[in-house]
């Protein structure tokens, strides 16, 4: 039972750092949370590859096969959005929404497996 | 009879103004040992900055959520996320430390998101034996420099006319470098 609660907790913390990761990865883009940053942001390109190491750590716990098709998607939507971000973020206001729309939600798991983690 | 008024004097640009959250910096500091970065600008009013980048601007929304508790204020979710990613991120603490300090954050009571303004005397800064004596004007550009080079990592942020970030600000021990101005 201890065990299973410690798995649980285990892949509640895995999720919550990467869909956090997801956000600032999106947020690095934008000024808003410069002034909440302690340390160096990292470059785009070690961001991606934070990324793809949190993205492999969950294929390694073997979650739900749904959950883990949604973490691929959300995985995958985010590099393609950051990308067209980089080409026509200054100028695209519909995108700019998409993205901030995108930002909150991946934002949001984060923060709810985070809680998720905490009581578990 | 004219009553002689003095001309309007000069706002002094050698103090230095943040707004901090309590929570974060507790966490900050034991994520970035010894000294987390601060930005800062050297107006409290930085209205030529957005708004994420004004001290005055981050105070009154910081205050008005904690004292209105918007608890889900994307302020709020925002310097949580920064938190919890702190946490997950450091090479200073042990699993368990993080597992406590996520926890923490987690279940952050919504006082704990208390603003404070910090004021910092950049001429005591410039002149500390803790710093090379080159001045206050070079300390400064060495401070936007350190601004520009964060920014200029991503080509859609942009540097505000007023921001600075420093890197080595003592914030604990003997040689506090900044006052808490206000605090509510």
């Amino acid at each position: 039972m201890a065990n299973d609660v410690t798995v649980k907790s285990k892949a509640y913390g895995s999720l919550s750092e990467f869909y956090l990761a997801l956000w600032a990865h999106m947020d690095a883009f934008s000024d808003e949370s410069r002034w909440f940053r302690a340390s160096a942001t990292p470059s785009m390109k070690e961001r991606i590859a934070e990324l793809s190491e949190k993205f492999h750590t969950l294929q390694n716990i073997k979650l739900d096969g749904v959950l883990m098709s949604s973490v691929s998607n959300e995985f995958e939507t985010t590099l393609h959005l950051g990308q067209e971000f980089m080409e026509r973020g200054a100028t695209d206001i519909a995108l700019r929404h998409q993205v901030e729309e995108w930002k909150a939600t991946m934002q949001n798991l984060g923060l709810e497996f985070a809680r998720l983690e905490s009581v578990s | 009879m004219l009553i002689p008024l003095p001309s309007l004097p000069p706002v002094s640009s050698d103090y230095g103004y943040t707004c901090q959250c309590w929570l974060k910096t507790q966490i900050d500091r034991e994520c970035y040992k010894p000294n987390p970065w601060i930005w800062f600008s050297t107006t409290f009013g930085a209205w030529s900055n957005v708004d994420s980048s004004n001290p005055c601007w981050l105070y009154v929304e910081l205050s008005r959520i904690v004292h209105q508790k918007d608890v889900g204020n994307r302020l709020i979710r925002d310097l949580k996320s920064q938190m919890l990613r702190s946490i997950g991120s450091s090479s200073l603490l042990t699993p368990v430390e993080m597992h406590t300090l996520k926890t923490r954050v987690s279940t952050a009571a919504l006082a704990e998101f208390r603003a404070e303004v910090w004021r910092i005397d950049l001429n005591k800064l410039a002149t500390s034996p803790l710093r090379p004596a080159i001045g206050l004007s070079a300390h400064k550009r060495d401070w936007q420099t350190n601004a520009l080079t964060e920014v200029a990592k991503t080509p859609t942020q942009v540097l505000q006319r007023d921001e600075y970030l420093i890197k080595d600000l003592q914030q604990s021990g003997a040689t506090v470098e900044y006052e808490v101005i206000i605090e509510t």
